[in-house]
């Protein structure tokens, strides 16, 4: 038995778009790649502003916040600063209770917001 | 309980399944089994990618209870890698660093009590990682 990541994209339209990527199954070392493949294929396409819709991940590991940090670099290279503190392009729709303790467990929620339902994640960007 | 297998990375969901149904065998609550499974995943990934360059190794886990403790042996015939030894990242916003490297180890000290490293006679690592009082006693 191995791990495998379902990922359906669609586009919702806020004050920009975003690309909403729904995932399903496991976030591990051996599916990481895949979201961010995914990711830089839709970036190179013209994707500006991600949310990475949670809600279908059983387990997620630490190879999961590598692949949002490797998504947050690319969306937004130049935002890193002291002033900025949440991402602005990078956001996650409903992280279950042991996703949510993983982000915060190494600081990373309070860096990518979450939103518990998908209208207003999609409006906050 | 032990497992021993050849495996990439496709094994790890094998081996959180095998710790999970171990960690529970022994009364361990679901918390306390999700931040095994979740320490072992985080050690294994490393083995197998560090260890064994991303190919398929030798991993052998064994869970066992000493006492109230939980047990998790990881031994593998990889090259000497000793994640113990590494240092805490410096705080600070994660996506700002410039290399993401370090947040599996940073885990698996977060989730388990106790962490301790040998090299074996065989060349080989053994990771043994410890949570305590988390074993229920049978009744």
């Amino acid at each position: 038995m191995s791990s495998s990541l379902d990922i359906a994209v669609s586009q919702a339209e806020g004050s920009v778009s975003v690309s909403v990527l729904a995932l399903k199954g496991v976030l591990d070392a051996s599916t990481q790649k895949e979201l961010e493949s995914k990711a830089e294929e839709l970036i190179g396409g013209g994707t500006t502003h991600i949310l990475l819709d949670m809600r279908g991940v059983s387990y997620m590991s630490s190879a999961g916040l590598r692949a949002m940090h490797a998504i947050a670099g690319k969306l937004s290279p130049e935002e890193a600063s002291e002033t900025a503190i949440k991402s602005s392009r990078l956001k996650l729709l409903s992280p279950s209770e042991d996703v949510a303790k993983i982000l915060k467990t190494l600081g990373f929620d309070a860096y990518l917001e979450s939103f518990d339902d998908l209208n207003s994640a999609v409006a906050s960007f | 309980m032990v497992l021993s297998i050849i495996t990439g990375l496709d094994g790890l969901d094998e081996i959180r399944n095998f710790v999970e149904h171990a960690a529970r065998s022994h009364g361990v609550s679901p918390e306390a089994v999700s931040d095994v499974r979740l320490a072992v995943d985080e050690a294994v990934a490393n083995i197998i990618m560090h260890g064994y360059g991303g190919e398929a190794g030798k991993i052998e886990v064994e869970v066992t209870a000493e006492g109230g403790d939980l047990l998790v042996n990881l031994r593998d015939d990889a090259v000497p890698f000793d994640p113990t030894a590494r240092a805490e990242p410096a705080p600070g916003n994660p996506l700002e660093r410039p290399a993401p490297g370090g947040f599996g180890v940073q885990l698996m000290r977060k989730m388990m009590d106790e962490i301790s490293y040998r090299s074996t006679t065989t060349g080989g690592n053994e990771l043994i990682l410890k949570k305590l009082d988390v074993v229920q006693a049978r009744r």
